[in-house]
């Protein structure tokens, strides 16, 4: 097991802003990267140079301490050991499941004994023991997908990518195969970068998150870290729910976190003597009830959400806040509430 | 980070994986086949006009008188065109009359035929010799005129022969036309008629204008018919009389026929221009789903619509057919047709003792056989390339591979003349007078048939299959074998079928270009009917529109595994 480095890695089409700008990433064995964004901001492209369908402008790609790109000069995807599950599956339609499966082992020139066996094997981690001859045309969406994970599986690659494997199915299976995912890296202990666009798959999947905006790498860590301690405010409204406000700048700057009291003063100060404002991010579950010493909120909607109800709250001044609630709340209904943590975010 | 003890050296490459050396293989196929016979000729032509030639052919009168017929029977021939290819089109692409489906098939069916077996078969169904005619009792009587040894003959034949052209180009409009902006336009109050009229119609007219450029473009270069109706009579088109001056002159008037195919040439390339046009306002497609064609009711007007397709079918398709096979049947011209007249034995001679036509069925099958798999060779790599391929070569190659089709038979085959009329170069081997001067004028010219059904094939197919064979470390080649080529299988053997279809009846190129043995089944043909063998042309005749019928059938069958557009008569 080797660490995949990307240094600096730039490529532009065209002569517009590079569709991937300046990205590094250091990725210890066995991580579980997500590379998350908007669409347009980079990520699959950036997959696709980790695979080597493209090629950086600049900047080096390294698997330990194999150089896999340097600039244009570059290992074909033949020759990286690498294995990626497509949007597409990407299935062979011409051949049966086990065919599919059995066509890396076929490339490496395996005896024909062996490759039934890691064959089997293969299918059985994917449930699809019982599917070997079916062809890809014959199978469910989600079924197909294990069929593309049971190939990545059979070669032991160092490193496997998915490109958004679950954006084109419904609620239900992608639950299932998000499982699926999880079982799998925690057998096989591989080193995975998974492109997507859903916060939550990446939280739930990823042991390390990168958030991806305009080419760029905004912020990487943890899902919880990222969560708690966002930077910025495209990660802000990228990651989990909560209000950005813009409030007038009397923080200490030394801390990010603000407390109540600083909060409440900044948020009550009115509109017209602020002079230059700073983003704040104030997540719901920081938003309480209070109704001794809250601030003075009015109910502008109401939605149950399971569990529990999201309430939209707006001030007086206009300010709006998101808050969690287990009893329903009537709209117009004036309620207090305390903003007891906040976040200072950059631009 | 290890940096500094790299072990690998990368290697360049390009991002589709493709080899280095496939674009430029490429480049010198298409050019040596498709590029140079024309450079060539392009280059006699100016060559005669700067030496003075010239005088030689635009002060004969015959070349204007030439020129005019070419004219008057492509233009003639281009209205009856559109006239019978709207007749078509409208009804089966827009209403709900029955058998659409066989009436496209039927109505394909004068496009694939020889035109040299077209015309004889109708002079056979007309004539006061007709067989069929005579055996009905209804012959006019003997010296009447033939009637269709005429510029009207020709023009109303290279009308029927070139309406599927028409036919085909406004069903790709009139198909397109989504159901959803018809029914937009009868719940905003419009009638049938009216939508008819307002919106479907005007979407089919670029389709229209392109189709009859098509036909007139064709009609310029048809060679099989006024060779039949025209040489009798001494009507002469310019194809005929560079036949004629070849025939009589032989290679010594090089110049002169450059001269004439480059006439030819300017009036085809005007057609193609105005069909290029026509094109472009065909964005309009994209608009609503398409998928759901419209389909008008007919209601009380169906059964009238249907009878008066199915009898003009009979009249251009049925008729001059049983004409055909009336006259293969006497045991000699002239002889009353009755149950107890009919014989086999024209067939018998065709197929088994007349030396003639036996080696022109070994040649013919050999030409088109070769072409038919030789050029698979090229369009595979070269379909994949303009799909997968990000060169700016892409279009210059795609369009070097449409000239030589676009132009007229004769033109290319006078290029080929040019070509090869000289030893080649360094091996001084000549291959004039060879089957593989007609061979080479085939790839020329069928290249662009054998690229379609490929190219399709190939940019449907989703990258990301190749994409997930790259990472599994298949090369190049594995990836083509096991996952491209099987995928782009059904489509290869539509052009296989399709080239070997137009190669196996063609006449015009193989007529400038065949001598002693090396004639082709059309030559066989066109060869009997000069000689006066009316009964072996016209059981030769009935063979290779049988085996039209069986290759057509062939392809209708593959129909469901191919992308659309591949066979012609699916819409």
């Amino acid at each position: 097991m080797a660490r995949l480095i990307l240094d600096a890695i730039t490529r532009r089409f065209g002569a517009d802003q590079p569709a991937v700008d300046a990205v590094s990433l250091d990725i210890a064995p066995g991580t579980f990267l997500a590379l998350l964004g908007p669409s347009g901001c980079g990520k699959t492209t950036t997959l696709r140079l980790v695979a080597g369908f493209e090629t950086p402008d600049s900047g080096r790609i390294l698997l330990g301490d194999r150089l896999l790109a340097e600039g244009a000069r570059a290992v074909p995807p033949e020759d990286r050991n690498m294995a990626m599950v497509f949007q597409s599956h990407a299935l062979w339609p011409h051949m049966s499941v086990a065919e599919n499966v059995g066509y890396p082992l076929k490339v490496r020139g395996l005896p024909s004994a062996e490759r039934a066996a890691r064959i089997a094997h293969a299918l059985d981690t994917v449930d699809l023991g019982g599917f070997r001859d079916r062809a890809p045309a014959e199978l469910s969406g989600g079924q197909r997908q294990r069929v593309a994970l049971a190939r990545c599986l059979v070669t032991d690659p160092d490193v496997i990518l998915f490109d958004e494997p679950l954006a084109s199915l419904d609620r239900h299976l992608k639950a299932s195969l998000e499982d699926a995912f999880r079982a799998f890296h925690r057998r096989t202990g591989a080193t995975i970068v998974y492109v997507t666009h859903d916060q939550a798959e990446a939280m739930a999947l990823a042991d390390t998150v990168a958030v991806m905006d305009r080419g760029r790498i905004a912020q990487a860590g943890a899902p919880e870290s990222i969560y708690r301690h966002p930077q910025t405010r495209a990660v802000a409204a990228l990651i989990g729910q909560g209000a950005i406000l813009d409030l007038p700048c009397r923080f200490d700057s030394s801390s990010r976190e603000i407390g109540r009291d600083a909060l409440h003063a900044a948020f009550l100060a009115p509109a017209a003597s602020a002079g230059s404002t700073v983003p704040v991010l104030v997540r719901p579950e920081d938003v309480v009830a209070d109704p001794a010493e809250g601030i003075e909120f009015t109910v502008s909607d109401c939605v149950f959400r399971g569990e529990r109800y999201g309430l939209a709250l707006v001030h007086a001044s206009d300010r709006r806040v998101f808050a969690w609630s287990a009893v329903a709340a009537t709209i117009g209904e004036t309620v207090r509430y305390s903003l007891v943590r906040g976040r200072l975010l950059e631009g | 980070m290890a940096l500094a003890d790299a072990k690998s050296l990368p290697l360049r490459h390009r991002g589709n994986g493709q080899p280095v050396w496939l674009l430029p293989a490429l480049v010198v196929v298409v050019g040596l086949i498709c590029g140079l016979p024309l450079l060539r000729l392009a280059f006699r032509a100016s060559e005669a006009v700067f030496a003075g030639e010239g005088g030689s052919v635009f002060l004969d009168p015959m070349t204007w008188r030439a020129t005019r017929n070419t004219l008057i029977v492509s233009i003639v021939g281009t209205v009856i065109s559109i006239v019978l290819g709207a007749l078509f089109a409208i009804p089966v692409a827009l209403t709900d009359i029955r058998g659409r489906a066989a009436l496209a098939l039927a109505f394909m069916l004068p496009m694939m035929i020889p035109p040299q077996i077209t015309a004889l078969a109708w002079v056979q169904m007309t004539g006061p010799s007709s067989a069929l005619l005579n055996a009905i009792a209804l012959a006019p009587p003997l010296g009447s005129p033939q009637p269709l040894y005429s510029r009207g003959g020709i023009a109303l034949l290279i009308g029927v022969q070139n309406a599927p052209l028409v036919f085909l180009s406004m069903m790709a409009g009139l198909t397109a036309v989504p159901r959803d902006l018809v029914e937009a336009a009868r719940l905003a109050g419009a009638r049938q008629r009216e939508v008819l009229a307002s919106i479907a119609l005007p979407l089919a007219l670029p389709g229209l204008v392109a189709g009859a450029a098509l036909a007139f473009v064709s009609g310029v270069g048809n060679f099989g018919i006024p060779a039949i109706l025209g040489l009798p009579s001494s009507i002469l088109t310019l194809p005929t009389l560079i036949y004629v001056r070849l025939a009589s002159f032989g290679t010594g008037t090089l110049g002169d026929m450059a001269l004439l195919s480059g006439l030819v040439a300017a009036l085809a390339i005007f057609g193609i221009w105005v069909q290029t046009r026509a094109m472009r306002g065909r964005s309009l497609r994209t608009v609503g789903h398409a998928g759901r064609p419209v389909r008008f009711e007919l209601g009380a007007g169906k059964l009238p619509v249907q009878l008066l397709l199915w009898f003009v079918l009979f009249f251009i398709l049925v008729a001059p057919f049983l004409a055909l096979v009336s006259t293969s049947l006497l045991p000699t011209y002239g002889v009353r047709l009755t149950l107890e007249t009919a014989s086999l034995a024209a067939y018998r001679a065709v197929l088994f003792t007349q030396s003639m036509t036996v080696s022109a069925f070994t040649n013919s099958f050999l030409l088109a056989g070769l072409a038919a798999f030789g050029l698979l060779l090229v369009t595979l790599p070269l379909g994949w390339y303009l799909a997968r391929g990000r060169s700016r070569l892409s279009g210059l190659l795609a369009s070097t591979i449409e000239v030589p089709y676009a132009l007229p038979g004769i033109v290319v085959a006078v290029a080929c003349i040019l070509l090869f009329a000289a030893p080649l170069p360094v091996i001084g081997v000549s291959l004039y007078g060879t089957l593989w001067i007609i061979l080479f004028a085939y790839l020329a010219s069928f290249m662009a048939v054998s690229l379609k059904p490929v190219a399709a094939a190939f940019s449907q197919i989703d990258p990301a299959l190749e994409e997930a064979a790259r990472l599994t470390g298949a090369g190049f080649v594995r990836r083509m074998t096991t996952i491209t080529l099987p995928l782009a299988a059904p489509a290869a053997g539509a052009a296989v079928i399709l080239v070997f279809l137009i190669a196996v009846n063609e006449l015009t190129i193989s007529a400038l270009l065949w001598s002693a043995g090396t004639q082709t089944l059309g030559v066989a043909v066109f060869n009997l009917d000069d000689s006066g063998e009316a009964t072996l042309a016209a059981a030769l005749s009935v063979i290779i529109v049988i085996m039209v019928l069986a290759l057509m059938l062939a392809l209708d069958r593959l129909a469901a595994r191919l992308p659309k557009g591949v066979v012609p008569w699916r819409v």
